[in-house]
């Protein structure tokens, strides 16, 4: 970095992208975290004489053809939506890291099974394969964590193995074996930190995947099921709104959903630069 | 300039100062003078962060852009260096560049025969099977064995030796006058080196080519090098023919590269480091920016930058206290 | 006292169509306590695996490695790291971008030497200790690798080697990345910490010059034979193995180096009947294709050529020590 650049990461911790990304983490973190105490009305509390009103005052997004406050139900599905990428993506990342990991060390067999356990999962599209699993294990929030699991263990698995193979065979990995440290201590405490930051810019760009996939399968009615509000669910009973001019619907949960997937987005670049490819 | 009377320089160069960021930092290469003469050898010695391989690709023209030059007078057999199109002649024809890594150099996806007739190409006009006798030509030139099965080998099917004759054929392709050797034998075994090397001035001999050498390894210059200039952060501190340079080194760090050299030392005893390291150059370095690792320094070196001064037998030291 | 005794020891790796490489083909030598010898070979010599075969990062094809008395070629790798003798052999690598752990500071780097992760506060002494003793600072300690210049990193390589109090300490290359200046002050860093522990050192290096400083005695490796083996002196001196020959002419720093011309045999199946030398040496005949020299006694040293015993062209002189 020259000097100059170098200041300006002290004055201003991040750069444009990752200050606007910092505030928009903190906004969605809120909404997530204490949303549900702080919203107006009750989120599931239909009150049909004043459906389908447009943004007002009392209302800040209008109401929906239940009579429920679009607002409060906008910023009650950031926790559903958030949990539920978060869930996903922690636990994809964990299995898919380990399994890459050990396939990019041990080589042989271990690493054609893995990699073709990856091939299979690559050839089925989300959406097919949630319905499978919502089928076999019951259409629940349950069922669409554990497909979006699996549809993102690849990308994990792929990244940590092409990474561990590439050490595997760096001097100061021999230099830990000289010295008799186990492999499986050499992988996990000697060559993952090396990997850390760049899985953590996968990991964030992935929520924001994960999200919309959340949203996308509840549209299709996987997971979370009426009357739960969901982004998903509200741009999908939105969506047959339009055409009579009651934008209010689909368009403010499109939106939020907009701005979480861009949060994650920005916040993985922001993350992709500062953690800089010196430290692999 | 150090060059016999008369004579005119294939390479001058005046005052020549490479700058990195903006006006108010210090320029990396800091004002050097440097001529080449035609037909001359001369090898550009320096540790890492001597300025050494800026130099040469300012000549060549391959310089990064982010560079800024600032240069009294940059030469090459009198085409101004610094006007906006001077290179397009120049680089590839007149002036031929080697790289070192040669593997890496080269396009892997290409076959050698391809990349060598490309330059051809580009240089001579020539097609078809004239195009092709002058590749097997070329690859004969540079003494690789089976011209015919090498041209249709890709550069990963080579050994380092073989890439860099590859390389070195090349360079010659445009019949240059001026060869920029850097780092040529990094990498390569030491008897290769010496065939390569042995290549490479057998040419210039044959086509009267000047050769500039870059080089850490000063056992290498001396022995291939008619003139040998020795560069520390981005200051050239001293020049002389290579067995005056040898004889009689007469700048502190020259004398201390040649104490470091393992062939010339009879034990590790003999052999000396050199204490300290590179100027800070943001943080306000001596005038003469070996002065901090110096054993010879004396107040006037820090403030007021030592000239490289010439004596009749065109070995010149910029030193305040020469030995 | 005999610390190391490598007898007949191969490594051939295994190629596809049942080709085989022979990296290392029947190597025999031996180090004393505190003795130092030099491994010199060009690319394909096998002296890096040779490296890592008498370190037991990989496990010998063949042959017998013996330290300290005790039989350490056939123990599988995994046993081998908890025994003692793990600790006792170390190697310091070529200080290339990832000789050290770039997300470990030089303290924890340091610490790997000991079989750990963490610094540790019982270890942290002895860390301590030993980056003082090469010239590391303090303050370096808690620096990564890449903000620390080229000697700082050989180091705190050295240390992680020496960390263990190693009796044998291999070198791969260790300064071939460095300056010349910096390499000088490397070297004698290095022969400074042998003397005065008393460890064996094997020091691997394609540079004829660095060998002749530092080490004794010097093992002179070609497409994983030894063509030529004794103290360092007379060998480089007066080399006997044509390819020894060969590789002081083209050495420079004594009159103008000599090129060695011709291609090397292919190390993949190569004859074992044969001298693999026979493709490129100019006092070649047809016994040396048709019969791998053996190592025999000549002029004080062991050489494996047929004709050996041809009287020596001089060479120019060099100033090795005398004595061996």
């Amino acid at each position: 970095m020259s000097e100059r650049a170098a200041e300006r990461s002290i004055v201003f911790p991040v750069r444009a992208p990752g200050a606007v990304a910092v505030v928009l983490l903190a906004l969605i973190g809120l909404m997530a975290l204490i949303g549900p105490f702080l919203v107006p009305y009750d989120p599931i509390a239909t009150n049909p004489p004043i459906a389908l009103r447009p943004p007002s005052s009392a209302h800040f997004f209008g109401t929906d053809q239940l009579g429920r406050d679009v607002f409060s139900r906008v910023i009650v599905s950031a926790r559903v939506d958030l949990g539920i990428a978060f869930a996903a993506v922690i636990v994809t990342l964990v299995i898919g890291t380990a399994l890459g990991a050990a396939a990019g060390w041990a080589g042989g067999w271990t690493d054609r099974i893995v990699s073709r356990l990856m091939d299979t999962i690559m050839a089925f599209p989300l959406f097919v394969l949630a319905v499978g699993i919502a089928a076999a294990l019951g259409n629940s929030i349950f069922s669409v964590v554990i497909a979006t699991v699996i549809v993102n263990l690849p990308l994990y698995a792929r990244q940590a193995r092409t990474e561990v193979n590439r050490r595997r065979g760096a001097a100061y990995v021999e230099a830990a074996r000289l010295a008799g440290i186990g492999p499986f201590a050499i992988v996990a405490l000697h060559i993952m930190p090396n990997l850390a930051p760049q899985l953590i810019v996968q990991a964030s760009l992935n929520l924001g995947w994960a999200i919309l996939n959340a949203a996308g399968l509840s549209f299709l009615g996987l997971g979370i099921r009426p009357p739960n509000p969901e982004w998903g669910i509200m741009v999908a009973e939105g969506g047959a709104y339009i055409i009579s001019g009651e934008w209010w619907l689909f368009v403010f949960p499109g939106a939020m959903l907009l701005l979480a997937v861009l949060t994650f987005s920005l916040t993985g670049d922001a993350l992709r630069d500062r953690l800089d490819p010196r430290r692999a | 300039m150090n060059l016999a009377v008369g004579t005119v320089p294939l390479v001058a160069i005046e005052g020549l100062s490479i700058r990195f960021g903006g006006d108010e930092r210090l320029p990396t290469v800091d004002a050097v003078d440097l001529a080449i003469g035609r037909g001359e050898t001369v090898a550009l010695v320096g540790e890492s962060g001597s300025g050494k391989t800026l130099l040469a690709h300012t000549i060549a023209g391959i310089l990064d852009p982010a560079a800024r030059v600032r240069a009294e007078r940059l030469e090459f057999a009198g085409v101004d260096l610094r006007s906006p199109n001077a290179f397009a002649d120049l680089r590839g024809r007149e002036i031929g560049i080697v790289f070192q890594n040669p593997r890496l150099a080269l396009n892997p996806v290409r076959t050698v025969g391809r990349q060598i007739a490309d330059v051809v190409h580009e240089h001579r006009g020539l097609r078809f099977r004239q195009l092709n006798a002058a590749v097997m030509a070329a690859l004969a030139a540079v003494r690789i064995p089976e011209p015919a099965a090498r041209a249709r080998s890709y550069p990963n099917e080579l050994s380092g030796g073989m890439c860099q004759r590859v390389m070195i054929a090349i360079a010659l392709a445009g019949n240059p006058s001026l060869l920029i050797a850097d780092e040529p034998t990094t990498g390569l075994d030491t008897t290769t080196q010496a065939a390569i090397l042995d290549l490479i001035l057998e040419h210039a001999r044959a086509r009267r080519m000047a050769t500039l050498f870059i080089t850490h390894d000063l056992a290498l210059a001396r022995a291939y090098a008619e003139r040998i200039v020795v560069m520390h952060a981005g200051q050239i501190v001293e020049e002389a023919p290579t067995d005056r340079l040898f004889a009689a080194p007469r700048h502190p760090y020259s004398a201390a590269l040649v104490g470091a050299t393992p062939a010339n030392a009879a034990t590790v005893a003999d052999l000396k480091g050199i204490p300290g390291k590179l100027p800070d150059l943001a943080a306000s370095p001596p005038a003469c920016r070996f002065a901090e690792r110096c054993a010879r320094v004396i107040p006037r070196c820090r403030s007021e930058r030592p000239v490289l001064a010439f004596d009749t037998r065109r070995h010149g030291v910029a030193c305040w206290m020469p030995l | 006292m005999t610390l190391l005794e490598v007898v007949g020891l191969r490594k051939l790796f295994p190629l596809e169509h049942g080709r085989r490489l022979h990296a290392v083909d029947g190597v025999d030598f031996a180090i004393d306590e505190g003795e130092s010898l030099g491994i010199v070979g060009e690319s394909g010599s096998g002296k890096s695996t040779l490296a890592r075969l008498v370190t037991r990062l990989i496990d010998p094809s063949d042959g017998e490695i013996r330290f300290a008395g005790r039989e350490i070629g056939h123990v599988p790798a995994a046993r081998f790291a908890s025994t003692p003798a793990r600790r006792a052999i170390q190697l310091v690598f070529q200080s290339a971008d990832d000789a050290l752990n770039p997300a470990f500071t030089a303290a924890r780097n340091i610490a790997v030497g000991l079989g750990r992760t963490r610094v540790g506060s019982d270890a942290l002494a002895r860390v301590q200790d030993i980056a003082a003793e090469v010239g590391l600072g303090q303050e370096h300690l808690a620096r990564r690798p890449h903000q620390l210049s080229g000697g700082q990193q050989a180091r705190v390589g050295i240390a992680r080697a020496l960390v263990s109090e190693p009796r044998l300490l291999v070198l791969d290359e260790p300064t071939a990345s460095l300056d010349v200046s910096v390499q000088a002050t490397v070297l004698k860093l290095i022969d400074g910490l042998r003397r005065r522990h008393r460890i064996a050192l094997l020091f691997v290096s394609h540079d004829l010059e660095v060998v002749r400083l530092m080490c004794e005695r010097v093992l002179v490796l070609y497409l994983g034979r030894v063509a030529e083996i004794g103290c360092a002196e007379t060998v480089l001196r007066a080399p006997r193995h044509p390819y020894t020959r060969a590789l002081v002419a083209a050495t420079p720093g004594h009159g103008r180096p000599q090129a060695l011309v011709g291609e090397p045999v292919s190390p993949i199946d190569p004859q074992s009947q044969a001298c693999l030398f026979h493709s490129r040496c100019a006092l070649a005949v047809d016994r040396c294709r048709s019969e791998r020299p053996l190592l025999r006694s000549v002029d004080n040293r062991m050489v494996a050529c047929h004709r050996a015993d041809e009287a020596a062209r001089p060479n120019a002189p060099i100033n090795v020590p005398a004595g061996c």
